[in-house]
């Protein structure tokens, strides 16, 4: 009954369009979407039939929407996204697209798709009370698709929730629609992987929350809440962690979740945005919850990484370099302690607290996406990393934090 | 029979020997083994052993005697040891029973030792022995005692005992591990027994007896008039440990000592003597008793031992031997002369009697006096209960003077009918009847379920009820009471065109004095006087409200002429004031309480409705049947649900001419947005007003069934008005408050011209509240119904405002829950905060179970509509049942 997975890293309702033929859409969602594109285009396994068609492959991923609390809510809003004309997340009146025809089986025939549709259709899920307050995040790998947002964008009198990021992920190449067409086309898929293999679908942006909140924990250093004033006991209660370097804030996730929503929004429950009592730093709820979540119910999760993290330190420096995250004294302390405990291990895993969600099932294909995946090993996250790492490693991704050169000094330690 | 001479010892009152006639003598004689064990066990050996000291012992061997004896009669010995006590119990108390100091100390010794170690031993037989043994074998023991040799004596005894341990035995293996034992073990105590029935009843000595008896008894009747005079004391010793015996058996005892010295006078074998001596010893230790028959002397053994028991204590506390010996028997004398019982049945039944009339006095009695007076009809209300509980108690106490069956007085046929029309018969059975603690008790709760049922009561029944003459307004009123009452809880459940719960109309009378006073509950029962203050206060038609007050001190409660004043007011139309004149007092004594509140605003309503609404108060019967009939209900009796149900239909019918459209989605007109405003500030009191005024409405006897008849639609447009009617309560209540209403009365003209027919609610504003808050349920309810695809059609404007209203508490409720303390157990609240899918029904579940009642919220909350406030906060939320029945595991 309980949710047994933390909040995953990464999972991602994505817009796939065929490059061949450009008016060929399909919806689905994923933990990780490179693994899952090779799916589509055939070059692993476990693709979906409507991508099957080899005329239409390859097919490459156009936008994403990512910042799904939970594989349960990727997977309603990919579902709504795929029927915006029954989704109940839209109001009748608001519907774009109606359901003109009915299907032998009584259901309402499905508009065709297309990638205005769907993107208009995006915009109005997002716009929907349902949606508008989750941790979205769009992002672009095509910019014609992105042009094509922003043009409808624009005719939309209603604008999106601003707390909802649209990211630009693509190279910007010539103005002009034709040229931007010609220039995606050359970019195309090379591009497309090596951006979409930056994507950060494991919870390596974390890692130095998880490590702080860890030692906090660990060393029962929860003090007070900083709102309520209330101890904290160690572990009797949900208590959220500053992720900022040097801010020991804790605070209940009750206290904190009403000091962040505005008095506007009081008849709302979950904030989106807020700033840390202690630092006042603008923070995320749900970086906050995630990291919450890791603690509570990703101990697995959190143990790779934080592994991974030490093994690889041990490993090579370099890579340590482009993994590590900010990480103040106290933890190069913990971790170089930790790593001589690690030297012990095994150097090869390299598994990073990958994504739940991802699995590599050769079996059976999921029609439309494969949240199947949700069933999480380790190995297999092993094995997908070992795939991913090469491709993160050497390419410093937009999500990594600066490294800290002390880093390297900690090493030294030992 | 020497085994009835062993259990002739009434050592406990043993009542079970009442068939021993001449039934096997084991089957009483196992009985009462098993009896006096049982009573002997509670009597506490230490408790025998404080006698020891008493002044009454003179000598310390007595007192062992009967000490150990009682030790021997506890119960908790093991019965299988019985020969070995018994051999101990006989000897000490044969030895104890002779002062001879060389069998004293020997058997005494003996019995020590053997009691001692005996001690745990404990049969039925030992104990039916034992205690026969203090009783009868006082005297008798002695002899024993010298026959310390058991074995020896045992030889003739042998064949008694064998018989008596036959008997005794009879009961269980136990016994008959003993019997061996026994025979020699008994031989004494029965020997001693035997011996000491023989000699106490030696004028009622029977040849039954065997011969070696006989000469026990001869024996024994030496021993006895030696030792008679301490073989009372002991047995008063020795009784201090039993249940006590029957009277007449302790007067028989007593007797016995008085008549130690007749006891060689009479012959053993002379049944008139036996008869004498038994009559006589009746009160006392009752050997007589036991000797003559098997029942009677075993219930008169229990008879006597009870009643020796209470004269050894009585022997012991004052310390009186021979001198109150005597003065017992007197006192048993006086019992037994009472009792004579020359069969035994009449033993049986006697002995019944008298212990029964001391403690259960009510159970017979009730149930004697049902026999005797031949009741016939009952009346279950209206009767006075009064006297016939009076009566009810009478006869106990006839019964308790032992009274043969209450004399019935004869009456004249008419005084007994009347006599019995005044008569409340109480049917039950004797332990319900019995349970009554005070005289009045029923009476009282007669009363007050009439004052309930009146409470309740239509408040359009007839109103002529209490019009009517008096004599045959008894009967009617008593047919239309019932009738009324029955309506009152059968229209308790009644139902309205829509299938909603048929409320009485709760007319506001506008004015607070008015409603105030009918807020007093009238008294139940109607005179024609109020009625005709009623007549003339209608007809002046000024102070409608004075005759409420009168009405509330009288019986009928105004609503009737209220009412009527009302249509009178609306109408204008005297000529129709008689019919409805008449009605109303009625009415108004029916209703009652409920009524006040209830047919105010029902008064109200259709005072406020008289524009468009036709005065169906106004109607004829056969106007009313018809209209009854146009809508498809089946014809109602009442006249006063008559007319509630066409008002209803009515006001449904409008509403939903006025909504038009709006036929799928809840009606919760727009009166309802207006109310929402009302709502905020105070969602707590119309809510729970709301509720109570449901329970209480809806006299109207109209049939659920058929009021489900108009459905739908309609069933919604009622809703709103069954809801309504829940408002009059709390309009009624919030007199106070009228400014507000007129307010929000007026706020809400404007929309709900559009969809009322509002006239009606000019008056009432606040009576929206609750129904908006409740239609708004319901119209969430149905809507979702419609469309499971297709986005839910927005409802109308009142149907989101009270929605919202609910989503705030909804809000309220989950945002008030403190941090769980368990990281693995987070509150909903956390749930959300976390981003967990939220499963619906569980949410639901919570929320229904006492978290919205904490913010305030009556109502309970469907999972659809949860999840409509879950959409609407962007909270992630599921099913735990999917589309095709099964239901999630994991998530």
């Amino acid at each position: 009954m309980p949710l047994d997975r933390p909040i995953p890293a990464f999972y991602c309702c994505y817009l796939l369009r065929s490059t061949v033929s450009r008016v060929s859409v399909y919806v689905g969602s994923t933990p990780n979407p490179v693994r899952r594109l090779r799916q589509h285009n055939g070059l692993a396994k476990g693709g979906a039939v409507r991508t099957a068609r080899t005329k239409l492959r390859p097919w490459e991923m156009t936008c994403i929407v990512t910042g799904f609390p939970s594989h349960i809510a990727a997977l309603q809003f990919e579902w709504a996204w795929q029927n915006p004309h029954i989704t109940l997340h839209i109001a009748s009146e608001e519907r774009l697209q109606h359901a003109t025809q009915k299907k032998r089986s009584g259901h309402p025939k499905r508009p065709r798709h297309s990638v205005s549709s769907l993107l208009s259709n995006l915009h109005l899920l997002l716009r929907s009370p349902s949606f508008s307050r989750w941790p979205l995040e769009i992002r672009f790998f095509s910019k014609t698709v992105y042009q094509a947002w922003v043009r409808w964008t624009k005719t939309v009198k209603d604008p999106i929730q601003d707390t909802i990021r649209i990211i630009k992920d693509f190279p910007e190449g010539g103005g002009k629609g034709s040229d931007d067409e010609d220039a995606e086309k050359g970019t195309s898929n090379a591009i497309i992987y090596r951006r979409m293999a930056n994507l950060p679908i494991d919870y390596e942006a974390q890692k130095g929350h998880v490590e702080k909140a860890q030692d906090m924990v660990d060393f029962e250093r929860e003090g007070s809440c900083k709102l309520c004033k209330q101890d904290l006991e160690h572990s009797s209660g949900l208590y959220i962690i500053c992720p900022s370097i040097g801010c020991e804030t804790v605070t209940h996730m009750t206290c904190l979740s009403k000091h962040f929503i505005e008095k506007q929004d009081q008849d709302e429950l979950v904030p989106i945005v807020g700033k840390c009592p202690g630092c006042n730093s603008e923070l995320r709820w749900v970086d906050l919850v995630r990291e919450l979540s890791l603690r509570m119910r990703g101990q697995k999760e959190v143990q790779s990484l934080l592994k991974v993290k030490r093994v690889k330190k041990g490993k090579d420096n370099a890579l340590s370099q482009t993994i590590v995250d900010s990480s103040d004294d106290a933890e190069d302390e913990e971790d170089d302690i930790n790593e001589e405990m690690d030297t012990m291990q095994d150097f090869a895993s390299q598994s990073v607290a990958a994504p739940l969600g991802d699995s590599w099932h050769m079996a059976c294909d999921p029609e439309e996406s494969d949240a199947e995946s949700i069933a999480s090993s380790s190995s297999y996250l092993k094995t997908s990393k070992i795939n991913a790492g090469p491709k993160q490693k050497p390419i410093p991704t937009l999500h990594k934090t600066i490294e800290d050169s002390d880093w390297d000094d900690a090493e030294i330690l030992d | 029979m020497a085994s009835t001479d062993i259990f002739r010892i009434p050592s406990s009152p043993l009542k079970q020997s009442f068939a021993m006639s001449s039934s096997p003598l084991p089957a009483p004689s196992e009985l009462y083994q098993k009896k006096v064990p049982k009573i002997i066990a509670k009597r506490d050996s230490i408790a025998a052993s404080a006698n020891l000291f008493s002044p009454i012992d003179n000598t310390p061997g007595f007192v062992k005697v009967s000490q150990l004896d009682l030790r021997n009669l506890d119960p908790s010995r093991v019965v299988s040891t019985v020969k070995e006590d018994k051999l101990a119990t006989k000897v000490p108390t044969k030895v104890v029973a002779k002062p001879r100091a060389k069998n004293h100390s020997t058997s005494t010794s003996k019995i020590s030792d053997e009691k001692l170690s005996a001690a745990p031993k404990k049969t039925a037989t030992k104990k039916s022995q034992v205690p026969k043994e203090p009783l009868e074998e006082q005297k008798v023991k002695k002899p024993r005692a010298k026959k310390a040799d058991l074995n020896g004596e045992s030889k003739p005894r042998k064949k008694a005992n064998d018989a008596v341990v036959d008997l005794e035995n009879g009961d269980g293996s136990i016994v008959k591990e003993k019997k061996p034992r026994k025979s020699r073990a008994k031989k004494t105590p029965e020997d001693l027994q035997t011996k000491l029935s023989g000699s106490v009843t030696k004028a009622s000595t029977k040849p039954e007896k065997s011969g070696s008896k006989q000469t026990v008894i001869q024996e024994s009747l030496n021993i006895e008039a030696e030792c008679v005079d301490y073989g009372l004391v002991k047995a008063v010793k020795r009784k201090a440990n039993w249940s006590p015996p029957h009277k007449s058996s302790i007067t028989g005892l007593q007797n016995a000592g008085s008549i130690a010295g007749d006891l060689t006078a009479r012959s053993p074998g002379s049944d008139s003597s036996t008869s004498n001596s038994f009559s006589n010893l009746l009160g006392s230790f009752g050997f007589t008793n036991i000797e003559t028959t098997n029942s009677m002397t075993t219930k008169q053994s229990k008879e006597t031992g009870v009643v020796r028991k209470r004269k050894l204590l009585e022997l012991v506390s004052m310390n009186a031997t021979a001198t109150n010996a005597p003065a017992e028997a007197a006192t048993p004398k006086t019992k037994a002369p009472k009792k004579k019982a020359r069969t035994i049945t009449d033993l049986a039944t006697s002995a019944f009697n008298e212990e029964k009339v001391v403690e259960v006095e009510s159970q017979p009695a009730p149930l004697l006096q049902y026999f005797s007076y031949q009741t016939t009809e009952r009346s279950t209300k209206g009767g006075i209960n009064g006297p016939a509980k009076l009566r009810s108690k009478s006869p106990l106490k006839r019964v308790k003077k032992g009274s043969s069956a209450q004399a019935p007085i004869l009456l004249s046929p008419e005084s007994a009918m009347k006599q019995a029309q005044h008569q409340d018969f109480i049917f039950g059975t004797s332990s319900q009847l019995a349970r009554e603690e005070s005289p009045t008790y029923l009476r009282d709760l007669h009363e007050a379920m009439q004052a309930s049922n009146v409470m309740f009561e239509d408040p359009f029944d007839d109103p002529f009820k209490d019009v009517v003459d008096e004599p045959s307004a008894v009967a009617p009123r008593g047919r239309l009471r019932l009738s009324s009452k029955k309506g009152g809880l059968w229209s308790a459940g009644a139902r309205d065109a829509a299938g909603s719960l048929l409320d009485v109309e709760m007319v506001d009378i506008t004015d607070s004095p008015t409603v105030i006073r009918q807020q007093t509950p009238p008294r139940v029962p109607a005179t024609t006087a109020p009625i005709d203050d009623v007549w003339h206060d209608v007809e002046a038609d000024n102070s409608v409200k004075e005759t409420i007050p009168e009405h509330v001190l009288g019986t009928s409660s105004k609503p009737g002429p209220v009412e009527a004043a009302i249509r009178l007011q609306l109408q204008g139309s005297p000529a129709i004031l008689s019919p409805t004149k008449t009605k109303s007092p009625k009415r108004s004594t029916q209703t009652g309480v409920k009524a006040a509140p209830t047919v105010n605003p029902v008064a109200k309503k259709g005072k406020a409705s008289g524009d468009q609404m036709p005065d169906f108060g106004a109607y004829t019967m056969f106007q009313l049947q018809k209209q009854i009939a146009s809508y498809h209900f089946k014809p109602i009796k009442s006249r006063d649900s008559m007319i509630a149900v066409l008002e209803k239909c009515w006001e449904g019918q409008h509403a939903r001419t006025a909504l038009g459209s709006l036929t799928t989605n809840t009606k919760p007109s727009a009166k309802s947005n207006k109310d929402k405003e009302e709502v905020h500030p105070e969602p707590k009191s119309p809510k729970g007003k709301g509720r109570p005024k449901k329970d209480t409405t809806s006299d109207i006897p109209t049939s659920p069934t058929k009021l489900k008849k108009t459905v739908g639609g309609r069933k919604k447009a009622d809703a709103d008005h069954s809801d309504d009617s829940d408002v009059p309560l709390s309009q009624v209540r919030k007199l106070n408050k009228s400014p507000k209403k007129p307010t929000g009365r007026t706020k809400k003209k404007t929309a709900d011209d559009i969809y009322d027919s509002e006239p009606q609610l000019t008056h009432s504003p606040p009576r929206r509240r609750p129904s908006q808050i409740r239609s708004p349920p319901r119209a969430l309810q149905l809507s979702p119904s419609f469309s499971t695809t297709d986005v839910l059609p927005a409802s109308s404007q009142e149907s989101q405002e009270s929605q919202e209203s609910l989503f705030k508490h909804i809000t309220r409720a989950i945002k008030s829950l403190p941090p769980t303390k368990d990281p693995s157990k987070p509150t909903w609240y956390e749930k959300i905060l976390l981003y967990d899918p939220i499963v619906l029904e569980d949410l639901t579940v919570w929320l229904n179970t006492g978290a919205l009642g904490n913010v305030g919220w009556d109502g309970e909350v469907e999972p659809k509509i949860v999840k409509k406030w879950c959409e609407g906060r962007g909270i992630c939320c599921l099913w735990k049942e999917n589309l095709r029945g099964g239901s999630r595991s994991r998530y």
